[in-house]
């Protein structure tokens, strides 16, 4: 089961290195995307900050988890670090979806429901791309890394 | 100083996240992602909220931008959310993957509105 929080556990428990790993890997992500933030947007109504942070984490996490599910030479616990510091914390940190539930809501109040539209459909479509190519490429690096070992 | 702090809030939302994630994930076993969507629910509704007492001016800007980019920005995701969609259509759990997008744009959406509707009544 590709799992992206967990890559290779089913039954999580409560584990203290790993949450400082994910608040490590949240603060990292978070402080990326408030960069992001300063960048200017297309228009009023297309927020680009929040976008490339979207796109980049969806990208990142696709990557990564499709990696993991195959690279079965890294050890079990270095393996659950990454998928909780580099995936739980960096990319969900750089992700967001309350920003962008905020974003589109007030587009959507000054009456602007096709721009919100457009935002919404768009950040979802471009993502769920991204996540799913970036899976893809995950599963063949690892395999091209493992035919060589 | 302001950056530091917005990356340390964001670093408690993500740690909040990893415990209701795994809270959840050890009581519902199914595999449709019910923590994920449960997160950006909550996320959404405060993000809602947050934003309306804003735009009130009843916080101030860096209080506004501690909470909303860092708390709860660390706190809810998009990344794991599609990844899971992802990870449904390929399982051919397609109907799952289908009721799971939908929830997870009109869930959060719903609950932002909701929010919003709240601060500005407070």
């Amino acid at each position: 089961m590709l799992n992206p929080s967990h890559p290779d556990s089913d039954s999580p428990s409560f584990d203290f290195p790993l949450l400082i790993v994910v608040i490590a890997g949240g603060a990292l992500g978070t402080g990326l995307r408030y960069l992001l933030t300063a960048l200017p947007n297309f228009s009023w109504y297309f927020y680009t900050g929040t976008f490339i942070a979207n796109i980049l984490a969806c990208s990142a996490l696709g990557l990564l988890t499709g990696y993991l599910s195959i690279a079965a030479w890294i050890p079990q616990r270095r393996r659950e670090y990454m998928g909780r510091g580099l995936g739980m914390g960096l990319c969900g940190g750089l992700s967001t979806l309350s920003a962008l539930m905020v974003e589109v809501i007030t587009t959507a109040r000054d009456e602007r429901l096709w721009s919100a539209l457009i935002y919404l459909v768009g950040s979802f479509a471009a993502c769920i791309f991204l996540a799913w190519f970036g899976t893809r490429c995950g599963r063949r690096l690892a395999k091209l890394r493992g035919g060589r070992q | 100083m302001t950056a530091l702090l917005v990356c340390l809030c964001g670093g408690l939302g993500a740690g909040l996240r990893y415990l209701l994630d795994t809270s959840v994930k050890n009581t519902w076993h199914g595999s449709f992602p019910f923590s994920t969507l449960l997160i950006n629910l909550i996320a959404s509704f405060f993000a809602g909220l947050i934003a309306a007492l804003f735009a009130r001016l009843v916080i101030d800007p860096t209080t506004h931008l501690l909470l909303a980019t860092g708390l709860i920005g660390g706190f809810s995701t998009l990344s794991t959310a599609t990844v899971e969609v992802v990870s449904l259509v390929e399982h051919l759990k397609l109907r799952q993957a289908a009721f799971y997008l939908t929830s997870t744009i009109l869930g959060p959406l719903a609950a932002t509105a909701a929010g919003f509707a709240l601060g500005m009544a407070l």
